[in-house]
């Protein structure tokens, strides 16, 4: 640190002959002069001072009776001085830290954390959509305002923090959990079926049951009523409220063409590059993109410092040629990729239903195979439906 | 002959003669003498460095001895390549290889 000190301020290597040196030391002292590193040697003495206290030691010198010769001059306003005259230094350090700045004016990486369903995309695509992405100007946004708008954008989020630490965009969100669509219980509702079936439990615990255990319904059928009718005739209306378990039956049909055609990879692939450079794409590669069957795929390479990457990337766009073959498939390769069709639907349809039994059925014709299946499940069919009045 | 030189290297005040203030203070109170103000102390480092506190000038300087003012006595040091490594109104700090250190009253 001292020696910082020393470098910036400049210091002063100097010998002094003759006379008292003990007394020049002395007078040194209480003129509260900095001398370090003094040493006296045959007569002379050397020592370094600041260059500010070396400027007023001639009256010293001369009480003193010594007389004193600067040997070395050492810091950074000599160092100044004899390069003055090369203004390229000083233009070359100034445009430095003019691109510094300049740079620092930029959002170089936006990075988003805390999201789990909405995607990253989605929500940088939205900041991107409001003006907010890699390479925008900071100033242009109040974080406060563009933090509402977001949240009122994407209604998904219940909160979203925009924290900027130098270039770097932190975007910190929760979501919400959106509530499902209740009618509140204030309002008069009925409970309807939603699909046809079987009644096998019925749990009413507010209003008048409209069928029985055992009972088959058919879909919109009025399963629990909210008018509730006294012994007088008279009509009050309740917010109906039901768990009603039927048997119910779900179909899902799948066809496959015993001909298809397929996609296969000749091998041929034209990788496109270009240079994005804060959000501005720059081609390195020439042409536009090749004739033909190409499936085109883009990939994204951040140039990155450690973990922190820049705003400039490598965006590669590869084609990759493909050939059409017509490909003939046996009934058993047949059946074998509805039932992986039919598996995803099955996911995808009865989530969080109860399956009790399953009957498979396969019938094929000339030209495809049809695989069906007939599900019989245990489930809720009840739904609200309010009583609109007026 | 004996006690007089002894009285010359030791600057401990003689019988009767009177205490500080701060040494009867610290004697009271039974705590360092360094810890009241005004009595120059000096700190080793080995027989390298030297920091003396209240030092009130340079007497003599030279690469074999140094002599500085400590007020009531002279602090003298012989050594070889001795350098004032720094030196403010009121301390000072001494490098080289120590012989002997004296105190001169």
């Amino acid at each position: 640190m001292i020696r910082l000190l020393r470098f910036l301020f400049g210091s002063v290597r100097f010998e002094s002959h003759g006379g008292f040196p003990e007394r020049f030391l002395n007078l040194c002292a209480q003129g509260h002069f900095p001398l370090w590193e003094v040493k006296s040697r045959g007569g002379t003495m050397t020592a370094y001072t600041t260059v500010k206290s070396y400027k007023k030691f001639r009256p010293i010198a001369k009480k003193a009776g010594v007389r004193l010769r600067v040997r070395e001059r050492r810091g950074l306003p000599f160092l100044a001085r004899r390069y003055r005259k090369r203004i390229g230094i000083a233009l070359g350090v100034l445009v430095f830290f003019a691109i510094l700045w300049v740079l620092s004016l930029f959002v170089w990486s936006v990075e988003v954390t805390g999201n789990a369903s909405v995607s990253t995309d989605y929500i940088l695509n939205n900041l991107s959509a409001m003006g907010f992405h890699q390479g925008a100007l900071k100033s242009n946004f109040d974080v406060a305002e563009l933090q509402r708008r977001c949240l009122v954008e994407m209604p998904e989020l219940s909160w979203i923090a925009i924290n900027i630490r130098g270039s770097n965009a932190v975007v910190e969100v929760r979501e919400r959990d959106l509530p499902p669509e209740i009618i509140p219980s204030d309002r008069p509702c009925n409970i309807k079926a939603s699909t046809a079936g079987q009644i096998l439990e019925l749990e009413v615990y507010d209003g008048k049951a409209m069928v029985m255990r055992g009972e088959g319904v058919t879909e919109g059928q009025l399963l629990v009523s909210g008018v509730i009718e006294n012994k007088q005739g008279e009509n009050t209306l309740k917010h109906a409220r039901a768990k009603v378990i039927a048997q119910t039956e779900h179909t899902l049909t799948v066809e496959i063409p015993f001909t298809q055609t397929r996609k296969a990879a000749t091998g041929t692939v034209i990788d496109k590059k270009s240079l994005d450079f804060f959000g501005l794409n720059i081609p390195i590669s020439f042409g536009g993109a090749p004739q033909g069957n190409y499936l085109r795929s883009s990939i994204k390479k951040p140039l990155t410092i450690g973990s922190f990457s820049l705003p400039i990337s490598c965006q590669i766009e590869r084609y990759e040629e493909y050939e059409e073959t017509t490909v003939t498939l046996s009934p058993e390769e047949a059946l074998a990729q509805a039932k992986e069709q039919i598996a995803v639907m099955e996911s995808e349809q009865l989530d969080g239903i109860e399956i009790v039994d399953r009957q498979e059925s396969t019938s094929s014709s000339d030209t495809s195979l049809t695989y069906t299946i007939v599900y019989i499940c245990h489930e809720n069919i009840g739904y609200e439906e309010e009583i609109l009045l007026n | 002959m004996k006690t007089k030189r002894r009285r010359r290297q030791q600057p401990d005040p003689p019988q009767g003669q009177k205490l500080s203030v701060p040494q009867k203070a610290a004697k009271m109170l039974e705590v360092p003498l360094s810890a009241f103000g005004g009595i120059p102390s000096l700190e080793l480092t080995g027989n390298r460095e030297m920091t003396v506190e209240g030092c009130k000038g340079v007497l003599e300087y030279d690469e074999d001895v140094v002599k500085l003012n400590l007020g009531k006595m002279i602090l003298q040091v012989r050594g070889r390549d001795l350098n004032i490594k720094g030196l403010t109104d009121d301390s000072a700090v001494l490098e080289g290889y120590f012989l002997s250190i004296e105190f001169l009253t």
